[in-house]
């Protein structure tokens, strides 16, 4: 069920504060609109990677085996694992949408679907060695531990405050 | 051009293609759902190539540390997390060079790690797409929580930092 009104909105909101930055000052204006070419074209294989393998998997994984094991009756067992899983991965947002998005269809309780976008985006366990080699060993074990614990709280209370008034 | 990620790309089509070889009933109803995924995913398409650009060009290093300052008290911080949300969606590994200079020129650890969360974790851009496919009342509830405890995991981060001894 997709309402599509946002997504013209948006893009007619946005068009226009491009307009207004052509208008003010053209050559950013244009270099906004290459560069944005060029991030998305960047990002192009592996956006059709992660569409095309959700069209795969979902057309081998029926909805009863995903809400069978990530659904609201199958306990915390699935959210833990979704939780821990996606915080090893570092998954661009506007990539973790689409994925999230099959998860809920599929029938996962809305906690882990809450759960697996926060920390698919906001903790990346991959990226820690990079991070160390840039600000040294505490705070990136910090800050990973708390974003843990962040994705964790997020993913139970937007589950149990959209059930709340739904 | 990157050569790299479009011979991953053709490696899953490759795969996919052995695996619907082997299982030819279910091509039909994966490429259908490829299809109405890509199609949904063009329709934000124009709105995230833009801001994208807009983002990139307008908030630079430059304007960011510029903006920063060191003596980040409350309003301080609410400018590191609106600063951080404001991000473009490039690679996330860029955030930390630029939180390593932000701290090289004094930036409290609570801005830092405000910034450097709310860069991933409530970017304006990928918050676009997901009101996009998930609907107002999940994306402003998590958007909402998001806010709220990146915000205070900035300040009981820099307890932690100052509490516990460095390690060599």
């Amino acid at each position: 069920m997709h309402n599509y009104l946002f997504a013209i909105i948006i893009n007619g909101v946005i068009l226009a504060a491009w307009f207004y930055l052509l208008i003010k000052d053209r050559d950013k204006g244009l270099q906004a609109i290459k560069i944005g070419f060029q991030t998305i074209f960047d990002m192009l294989p592996l956006i059709l990677i992660i569409i095309g393998a959700l069209g795969v998997f979902s057309s081998f994984i029926d909805s009863n085996q995903i809400s069978q094991y990530l659904g609201d009756r199958s306990g915390a067992a699935g959210f833990i694992f979704i939780s821990i899983v996606s915080s090893f991965m570092q998954i661009p947002g506007i990539i973790a949408f689409p994925i999230a998005d099959v998860l809920r269809q599929g029938g996962a309780s809305l906690s882990t679907v809450a759960v697996f976008a926060s920390a698919s985006t906001m903790s990346s366990v991959v990226t820690l060695p990079l991070e160390i080699k840039y600000l040294g060993k505490k705070l990136p074990f910090i800050r990973i531990g708390l974003t843990y614990i962040i994705c964790v709280l997020v993913g139970i209370l937007t589950g149990s405050i959209l059930h709340l008034f739904t | 051009m990157k050569i790299k990620p479009w011979l991953y790309f053709a490696a899953f089509v490759l795969m996919s293609s052995i695996v619907f070889w082997f299982y030819p009933a279910k091509l039909t109803p994966a490429l259908n759902s490829f299809s109405t995924s890509l199609g949904q995913f063009a329709m934000i398409l124009p709105a995230i190539v833009l801001l994208m650009g807009i983002f990139s060009v307008l908030i630079t290093p430059a304007m960011i540390e510029k903006n920063f300052g060191d003596k980040s008290g409350f309003y301080g911080n609410l400018k590191a997390l609106v600063l951080g949300s404001l991000m473009s969606t490039g690679p996330f590994y860029l955030a930390f060079p630029m939180a390593k200079r932000l701290m090289d020129k004094g930036a409290k650890i609570s801005g830092v790690i405000i910034f450097i969360s709310a860069w991933n974790g409530i970017g304006i851009i990928a918050e676009i797409v997901e009101f996009h496919y998930m609907g107002p009342s999940f994306m402003l509830t998590r958007f909402m929580l998001n806010v709220v405890l990146i915000f205070l995991s900035g300040y009981v981060a820099e307890y932690l930092y100052k509490l516990i001894p460095e390690k060599k």
